[in-house]
C-alpha cells in the first residue's frame, strides 16, 4: 500500500508520523499524511493509480518545520521508479506547500502536496 | 432490479481487427435519414419515408504505446495518427467484444484526429472521429473468430 510506503520513508525522518490522524498527546515534531486515490481506467481495465498525497509537518519553529520538509520532499521524490511496501511507484511530482500556524499551540505547520503515479495500490 | 447492467468499459471498438491501446471513451451516433413524401392521394398529410442512415463514432484515450506482445491484438494512437493521414478505410466493430453479444460492424474512415500533450508527468490524450461508409454498417452478434 502507498500509505505504508509513505509511512516508512517519512517515519524514518519524523518518528511521530501518523496516517490521517495523530495521537492526541503527540509532541512536536510530528507528521500526518493522507493519500487520495484516483484510479486510471482504460477500456481494458485498471491501468494505474494517480494519488493526491498530503503530508503535514508540525514543529515548534518555522525553520525547523522547513528543514524537515526539505528532507521529506527528497525522500518522497526518491520513491519514483521504485517498489516500496509492494507498491510500484512511477512518477512522483512535488506540487508545492502551504504554511500554517496554530496560535493556541504555538506550532508551525508545513503542508506538502504531491502527485504520485503508481502501478498498483 | 432485474436486467443486466452493461458497464461503460464493455462498450468498445475494434479498428480493423484490433483493439485500441489506451482507449478510454467511445461514442456512437446513428442518424437515420428520412424523405418527406406528400402525394396528392395523401390528402395533405405528409409521411417520412426512411432512406438510409449515417453512422459516426468518436474515440478518445490516453497516449499508451502497445507492447510488443500486443502487435497482433492492438493498435495504438501512433498507428491511428498515421491512418488519419492516409484517409484509409478499415473494417470496424463496435459494441461488446464478447461472443454472442450484439455489435455493429462495417467500414469506416478516420475523419478527425487530435492529440494533446501537457508538461506534467502523466499521459497525454488523443481523440478521433470515425465516419462509416454508408450502406456498409450492419448489426449482428460478435464472434471471436
Amino acid at each position: 500500500m502507498i500509505s505504508d510506503a509513505i509511512q516508512a520513508v517519512v517515519g524514518a525522518i519524523i518518528p511521530n508520523t501518523y496516517q490521517s490522524i495523530g495521537d492526541e498527546k503527540v509532541t512536536v515534531p510530528f507528521c500526518i499524511h493522507e493519500e487520495t486515490d484516483t484510479p486510471d481506467y482504460l477500456k481494458e481495465g485498471l491501468a494505474g493509480h494517480s494519488w493526491s498525497v498530503e503530508i503535514g509537518i508540525v514543529h515548534s519553529t518555522s525553520d525547523a518545520a522547513e528543514a524537515l520538509a526539505v528532507s521529506v520532499i527528497d525522500a518522497v521524490i526518491a520513491l519514483a521508479n521504485t517498489t516500496n511496501c509492494n507498491t510500484i511507484f512511477e512518477d512522483v511530482s512535488y506540487e508545492g506547500s502551504e504554511p500554517g500556524f496554530d496560535q493556541q499551540a504555538r506550532e508551525y505547520l508545513k503542508m506538502l502536496r504531491f502527485t504520485i503515479e503508481t502501478k498498483n495500490r | 432490479m432485474v436486467g443486466t447492467k452493461i458497464y461503460g468499459y464493455q462498450l468498445t471498438i475494434k479498428y480493423g481487427t484490433k483493439l485500441i491501446k489506451g482507449l478510454k471513451t467511445v461514442g456512437l451516433k446513428i442518424k437515420p435519414n428520412f424523405e418527406e413524401i406528400l402525394l396528392k392521394e395523401q390528402e395533405g398529410v405528409a409521411i417520412d419515408e426512411f432512406v438510409d442512415f449515417d453512422t459516426e463514432m468518436s474515440i478518445a484515450g490516453d497516449t499508451w504505446e502497445k507492447d510488443v506482445t500486443e502487435a497482433t491484438s492492438h493498435e495504438d494512437y501512433e498507428t491511428l495518427r498515421e491512418a488519419s493521414m492516409l484517409g484509409a478505410e478499415v473494417a470496424f466493430v463496435y459494441g461488446r467484444m464478447t461472443a454472442g453479444e450484439k455489435i455493429i460492424s462495417g467500414y469506416a474512415k478516420l475523419t478527425d484526429w487530435s492529440e494533446d500533450g501537457g508538461s506534467e508527468k502523466k499521459a497525454g490524450t488523443w481523440s478521433g472521429s470515425l465516419k462509416a461508409r454508408k450502406g456498409s454498417v450492419t448489426a449482428s452478434t460478435y464472434s471471436a473468430t
